[in-house]
């Protein structure tokens, strides 16, 4: 078995008395690809944004290899490792392509500047984006700019990408260059953990799939045991509705 | 409560007194130099009756004479207080003033007068009971109308009553012998006075009543002028050089009304070069305003930071409370208020320009203004940005200064022109602690010609210039900033 990245405990968040996440225990490991899908409100961005502790957990650790991050208080350097890309991109608008991609190796002392905007043209050369290097983000389309979030995050050599919903706020004919993208990095044998609502793409792509609901892991399997043969219910009701 | 404000002032403004180089003990002598022929600004240093006598005394005595400008009724609590030796300033003897400072000798005896229009039904001083009188606030005219008449009209400085006057604001003008019989002779068109007297006094210098070793000197001193009849040639020499002024300033009544303006033109701004106080006060202004501009926008970044930092982070919060107290004190106060009390309490024991005093003043009130805006700028950007940052192991601060600032900057930067933009005419206030500035210019010329209309305007004029081209200025900086979306 590959290295365990995350292991989380008995993860509990509560917003203002209401709880998005009852107790939640699972592992991430090197190489996995995990999506977490699930109806609306189940807990499943939380879920995520609590692996990199832009959520501060109300209980329960977090340990980032080997390590418990959920009590860090210097969570950068901890952060430096773990990528994360956004439903509304987050690109830097005040910034050139170029820049919002060396920015963050450059100023954590990853990269020399010369190192950052080398490994930049090589990622923008990649998703074919390498003419837009000197413009701004007002200037992409929505599927470019997920694009290049994505290389943004990358270009950090994270250990694991986590995807907050990297779909849902394009247009449909944008769709595809992103999943193509993401599977790209699959084939690379990137480490991610995605939360979508493309259950298709998760049922080609994911080694792994979470499905949660009411805050808790409800089957947590390969995606043939929880999409297509679940034995409960509510689940096979919820993947034909979405199917 | 009054004694005691005055004082504090005195006291205080004291303390600004500068410092020259030379070895002679220093008098500092403090006037109001509104008041021909007893002191007025002649170019750029006072002069008059009052300095020439004063000047003779001190020479005398073997001290080095400094001269401070400063408003009439701040002049007893200055010499009280011990800061400055001697007042004179055509200061009447009263009861009320001996029991605050010594006097000299008077020096002349003045009559207090009225001033009317020369269409005016006035003839005698029982006429004026339903009328409107205008006096110079804290003269003697003040006093004795407010006591014996009515309630005055008070203005700031002589020729502002006589402005008054002439425009219709009030019936009469209540000023002291020798400047009101200059005014009438400028405007004899338009003025005249009445031959009874309202009442006499005599003028004195006023010493502090620590300082009655000073005294007996001038005394002496004064006596001796008055035996040589030098004391009668230095007031004879004053009274004909302004009347020969106020007959070159005399602008014709009867003739078209474009060779009036031409005239008035010409004397509000061509004759002795008057539009240097214009000139002079403009770039006091602009100089004020562009300092004040840049520790407004620095102070109000670093309270903007701290606070959207300790809202959002929950840390900072000892500072925050701080910088609450100054967003509450500095906007629940008025501008002008916050210039004389830094003038005044803050800086009142320590010897600092004046224009360092405005730029201090106006930066911090302007710096809580400035730190809304760019807070609201900080808020206003999207959560996503901060975490977008965070996400990629930026830390806070670093996002902060890389991302989130820069993008809030831009928002606001119509909002920070238009806070310049209300702060180049805040400075108007600075007139207050006697600086020169563009308003104060237009106030001298005014104080020399008596003419309101003119000078009022060419200052309303250069501000607007000056505004006009802010904003012309910030549009295309604001254009250039907008290529980058």
């Amino acid at each position: 078995m590959s290295e365990v990245l995350f292991e989380i405990r008995d993860l509990v968040k509560e917003f203002k008395g209401v709880t998005a996440l009852d107790r939640v225990s699972t592992t991430i490991r090197r190489g996995e690809v995990v999506f977490i899908v699930g109806p609306s409100g189940s807990g499943k961005s939380t879920l995520l944004r609590c692996l990199n502790l832009l959520e501060i957990p109300t209980g329960g650790t977090i340990s980032f290899r080997g390590r418990d991050v959920s009590t860090r208080r210097r969570l950068h350097k901890f952060r430096q490792q773990v990528g994360m890309v956004f439903q509304h991109f987050n690109l830097f608008p005040n910034l050139t392509i170029h820049r919002n991609i060396t920015l963050a190796p450059v100023r954590t002392g990853k990269a020399t500047p010369a190192e950052a905007a080398a490994r930049a043209d090589e990622l923008l050369e990649r998703i074919g984006l390498i003419g837009k290097k000197d413009a701004y983000p007002a200037q992409l389309s929505g599927g470019q700019k997920q694009r290049v979030a994505i290389v943004r995050a990358l270009a950090m050599n994270p250990e694991v990408l986590l995807f907050d919903e990297p779909t849902s706020a394009l247009d449909p004919e944008m769709v595809g260059e992103v999943l193509g993208l993401m599977k790209d990095l699959v084939r690379d044998g990137m480490t991610m953990v995605v939360v979508t609502h493309e259950i298709g793409f998760a049922a080609e792509v994911a080694s792994r799939v979470i499905f949660m609901d009411h805050g808790r892991i409800a089957a947590d399997g390969t995606p043939d045991e929880v999409i297509r043969h679940s034995p409960q219910p509510r689940i096979r009701e919820f993947f034909s509705r979405v199917l | 409560m009054r004694y005691f404000l005055l004082l504090m002032t005195g006291l205080l403004l004291s303390g600004v007194w500068g410092c020259s180089g030379s070895d002679k003990p220093k008098l500092v002598m403090v006037t109001n130099a509104t008041f021909r022929p007893y002191e007025f600004v002649s170019g750029q240093k006072i002069d008059g009756i009052d300095p020439a006598i004063v000047r003779e005394i001190a020479d005398a005595l073997g001290y080095e004479l400094e001269i401070q400008d400063m408003s009439f009724d701040s002049l007893i609590a200055a010499v009280q207080s011990g800061r400055a030796d001697i007042a004179a300033a055509g200061i009447t003897v009263t009861e009320e003033r001996k029991k605050q400072v010594l006097f000299t000798d008077s020096y002349v005896i003045a009559e207090q007068l009225i001033v009317v229009r020369r269409d005016a039904p006035y003839q005698m001083v029982a006429d004026l009971k339903k009328a409107v009188i205008g006096v110079q606030h804290g003269t003697t005219g003040d006093l004795y109308v407010t006591k014996n008449i009515r309630e005055p009209e008070r203005y700031a400085h002589a020729p502002l009553v006589i402005s008054a006057l002439l425009a219709g604001k009030v019936d009469a003008a209540v000023l002291d012998s020798e400047p009101a019989r200059v005014f009438v002779q400028q405007k004899a068109a338009d003025l005249r006075l009445l031959t009874v007297p309202l009442t006499s006094e005599e003028y004195a210098f006023a010493i502090g009543k620590h300082n009655p070793d000073l005294l007996v000197r001038v005394n002496r001193e004064l006596r001796r002028l008055k035996q040589e009849g030098r004391l009668d040639s230095i007031i004879r020499h004053y009274r004909e050089l302004c009347e020969v002024e106020a007959e070159q300033d005399v602008v014709g009544g009867h003739r078209s009304m474009m060779a009036h303006l031409r005239d008035s033109l010409y004397v509000n701004f061509v004759k002795d070069r008057r539009y240097l106080y214009l000139w002079n006060g403009f770039l006091v202004t602009v100089c004020v305003t562009f300092f004040a501009v840049l520790l407004g926008i620095a102070i109000g970044f670093v309270v903007a930071v701290i606070r959207s930092t300790a809202d959002q982070t929950g840390r900072w919060k000892a500072a925050d409370w701080c910088c609450r107290v100054y967003l509450t004190v500095i906007r629940g106060t008025p501008a002008v208020v916050q210039l004389l009390i830094i003038y005044f309490v803050i800086f009142g024991a320590v010897d600092v320009n004046k224009i360092c005093v405005a730029i201090v003043a106006f930066g911090i009130n302007s710096g809580a203004y400035v730190a809304e805006i760019i807070r609201g700028g900080i808020m206003s950007i999207d959560r996503g940005q901060m975490e977008a940052g965070q996400s990629l192991g930026l830390t806070y601060s670093q996002t902060m200064r890389m991302v989130i600032l820069p993008q809030a900057l831009k928002n606001v930067l119509p909002a920070l022109g238009n806070e310049g933009i209300v702060l180049l005419k805040e400075t108007s206030v600075s007139g207050y602690i006697a600086l020169q500035d563009l308003t104060k210019g237009g106030d001298i010329i005014r104080s020399q010609t008596y003419d309101a209309f003119l000078p009022l305007m060419a200052v309303a004029l250069i501000y607007l210039a000056v505004v006009m081209l802010l904003t012309r200025l910030l549009g295309i900086l604001e254009k250039r900033l907008k290529r980058n979306e």
